[in-house]
């Protein structure tokens, strides 16, 4: 990671909101990244409470031996998990976070992988599929049930 | 500064070019009337619909985010929501309106919903009864296409639906039984979708997640269901037309409005008869806004009612958790069916009226994450354990408008044109907690017998504001209420609002239907009372303005 979160900090804070496992990729290996950077590029509140927690993380971590990236994953965890308690920015960790969910749910590698693991077909809701037609039958017990409905006799 | 007299002039101004401003457009058009609809926002291309993007769920977060306050798109005002329950008002500024975004559920009211307070003592009653908008209803489901089968014995309606019900999937048979066990009423979801190919808009696809804009056309909006026609039969629209108050004359009449254009220059546009149609928050705000000496507290507000008594239907979501799959990726998201079987006050409750549950779907891999999974090791179980394996219950109740709970001007918080955004206050009341603590274990219960093992809720403190209805109430007596039973306004004789702002009792179910259907019927008023308020018409005839009677001779 280069600019000015550099030293690869955000890939490495990603990494640990969202981890890989053997079947899930490591959020630093994705979008997730790419979205992050351009939230702090565009400014805004987001953006400075993003940037705000991201130099927090690399504060907390050097008074823990170093940069974030090269610290043992418990630690690394815990400097999160000191972020995300503090009042002043747990706000920004959370945008972060959300960040961090939106790149990553959309990068086309992740989606592969929640089809196989969850069944969940990124492509459906933009091709559609085709589904039987309504059976009306089903609605038959309900049609022979008396009349619920209250009338009003104005 | 003064607008210049330079605008353009037309029979009839609409303010507002959604669900209901588009059907009076439409309906005047076609009797010929001369109508012109000012609207903030703009048309919509394919490419402004989150679901023609592979980003759809990051962009249904932000720019397209139902929140004002969340979406700051460029037409927007400012929104700022309090009270003890403060609501996430949704609201859309585009042609269309609200109807852009939306889900589509299109049921009538019943016939008690219009008299809640004769029947049950609960809210106010409506100033005409069901069968007067049966018509109505009929020539807007036929207009937006509405799915759904006939003979509901929870409902008097007898006609048949325009089109078939959509496709159920899986899931809704999963939901069929679950009623079916419990032995309780239910229908198949009444939809503003198309189940076939509909005057042109191609059937639904399955492509769910409906709230994020229809690239097919499947589901109805204004802009594809009443707009063409209304253009075709002359209604001009004007977009991006920011609207900042309502002109009248010294003697009393609405002269026509005042508006920025799409160059940001200050217009001013002069009509016979105007039309607001502005949404339960912009309705207000633009009638607040157009204080004058005459009308120091707001134009149509001697009862002091505008913004007053808004609704928004008290609402919980349960989400059922399965073991098996729940086919999240597909099938329109509106709904699977709807139950009314707890819609009547049962005097064995605690709470008077009752409440629909509608069977849902479930969530995207996006917001299922950011609601269920935590950051970290437990991130991808918890993703797994809840995506694809859940679907929603979604509880929606009845609501009587409450003085407390209102909309009105926020001057600390002003939109780009300088005008004030507004503030809504919202306390949810006694009764709609008790209600939705029923609801809430019969949609859990409902959620057991389909097969679910457990069920998670969002709670109710920060309620959904899609339905934002009540603010310039209809009613009979003009020192209770906005606009009378054909939706004029009592203090204005020329001034009409048709929008949801105008119900007296916000009813059960979702309520466009309704509000269409009212807009519809205070069309055809306009239009039978032509004579009496159209200037080329009364020219023509040499004949004086004179209303409610018989036109006086000059
Ligand atoms: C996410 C979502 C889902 C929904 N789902 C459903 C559903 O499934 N079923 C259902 O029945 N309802 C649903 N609704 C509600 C439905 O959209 C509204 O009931 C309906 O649109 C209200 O119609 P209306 O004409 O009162 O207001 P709108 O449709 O909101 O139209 C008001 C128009 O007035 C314009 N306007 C306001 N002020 C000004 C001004 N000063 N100058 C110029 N123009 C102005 C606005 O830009 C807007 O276009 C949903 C809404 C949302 C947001």
């Amino acid at each position: 990671m280069s600019g000015a979160h550099g030293g690869g900090l955000i890939g490495a804070v990603v990494d640990r909101l969202i981890p890989g496992d053997g079947h899930w990729p490591p959020g630093g290996s994705t979008v997730a990244v790419r979205f992050v950077e351009q939230a702090i590029a565009d400014g805004g509140d987001r953006g400075a409470a993003v940037a705000a927690v991201l130099q927090g993380v690399s504060g907390l971590a050097a008074r823990r031996g170093g940069l974030f990236a090269w610290l043992p994953v418990p630690v690394r965890d815990a400097v999160l998990g000191d972020v995300e308690a503090q009042p002043g920015w747990s706000s920004g960790f959370r945008m972060l976070y959300e960040l961090a969910c939106e790149g990553y749910y959309t990068d086309p590698l992740v989606e592969a992988v929640t089809r196989e693991r969850t069944g969940f077909d990124a492509a459906r809701p933009l091709t559609g599929m085709p589904l039987a037609p309504f059976d009306e039958r089903l609605l038959d017990r309900v049609r022979r049930l008396p009349p619920s409905y209250r009338p009003v006799v104005r | 500064m003064t607008a210049e007299p330079d605008g353009p002039r037309a029979e009839v101004l609409v303010i507002g070019a959604g669900a209901s401003g588009a059907c009076v457009a439409w309906s005047l058009a076609r009797a010929g009337v001369d109508v012109l609809c000012l609207e903030q926002g703009d048309w919509l291309t394919e490419e402004d619909l989150p679901k023609s993007h592979q980003d759809w769920a990051v962009r249904s977060r932000h720019e397209w985010n139902p929140n004002p306050a969340l979406r700051r798109g460029p037409f927007d005002y400012p929104v700022d929501n309090r009270g003890a329950n403060p609501v996430n008002t949704y609201v859309y500024s585009a042609v269309g309106g609200s109807a852009v975004g939306w889900g589509g559920a299109f049921w009538r009211f019943s016939p008690s919903d219009f008299a809640t307070h004769r029947t049950d003592g609960f809210g106010r009653d409506w100033p005409f009864g069901y069968e007067e908008l049966e018509p109505y209803y009929e020539i807007n489901e036929a207009q937006m296409g509405m799915s759904g089968a006939a003979g509901d014995p929870t409902h008097p309606c007898t006609s048949v639906p325009p089109l078939p019900p959509v496709s159920m999937g899986a899931m809704g048979h999963r939901w069929i039984a679950g009623f079916e066990e419990l032995g309780w009423y239910w229908w198949v979801q009444h939809l503003a979708i198309a189940s076939r190919d509909y005057r042109g808009r191609p059937a639904c696809s399955n492509r769910g997640f409906c709230t994020a804009g229809c690239p097919t056309g499947a589901l109805a909006v204004p802009g594809t269901t009443y707009w063409p026609e209304a253009l075709a039969a002359g209604a001009r629209l004007e977009t991006r037309a920011r609207v900042r108050r309502v002109t009248v004359g010294a003697d009393g009449r609405a002269t026509g409005v005042e508006y920025y254009d799409a160059a940001g220059e200050l217009r001013q546009a002069t009509a016979d008869l105007v039309v607001v149609a502005g949404n339960g928050l912009g309705t207000p705000r633009l009638l607040l806004m157009s204080a004058s000496p005459e009308h120091p507290h707001g134009l149509a507000n001697s009862s002091g009612a505008v913004g007053r008594g808004l609704m928004i239907h008290p609402q919980i979501s349960v989400v059922a958790h399965f073991a098996e799959r729940t086919d999240a990726d597909h099938g329109p998201w509106g709904a699977t069916a709807t139950t009314r079987h707890f819609y009547e006050t049962d005097p064995a409750n605690d709470f008077r009226r009752g409440f629909i549950i509608t069977a849902m779907r479930g969530f995207n891999p996006l917001d299922t994450a950011l609601q269920t999974a935590p950051w970290g090791a437990g991130h991808h179980r918890a993703l797994e354990t809840h995506l694809n394996h859940e679907a929603v219950l979604w509880v929606c109740g009845d609501d009587a408008a409450e003085e407390r709970n209102h909309v009105r001007l926020d001057h600390g918080n002003l939109d780009a044109w300088g005008l004030p955004g507004v503030i809504t206050e919202y306390t949810m009341s006694e009764n709609s907690r008790r209600m939705m603590e029923t609801g809430l274990a019969r949609a859990t219960e409902l959620a057991r017998a389909a097969g679910a093992d457990s069920v998670r809720s969002f709670g109710l403190e920060s309620p959904h504001g899609w339905h934002l209805l009540g603010t310039a109430r209809m009613g009979d007596d003009p020192r209770d209420s906005v606009v009378d039973a054909r939706n004029r306004a009592h203090d204005v004789e020329n001034l009409y609002i048709v929008d949801g702002s105008t119900m007296p009792a916000g009813g059960t179910v979702n309520p466009t239907n309704t509000v269409q259907a009212v807009a519809l019927r205070a069309a055809d008023h306009m239009i039978a009372t032509r004579d009496q308020w159209s200037r080329s018409l009364l020219d023509r005839s040499g004949i004086s303005r004179r209303w409610d009677g018989v036109p006086g001779t000059r």
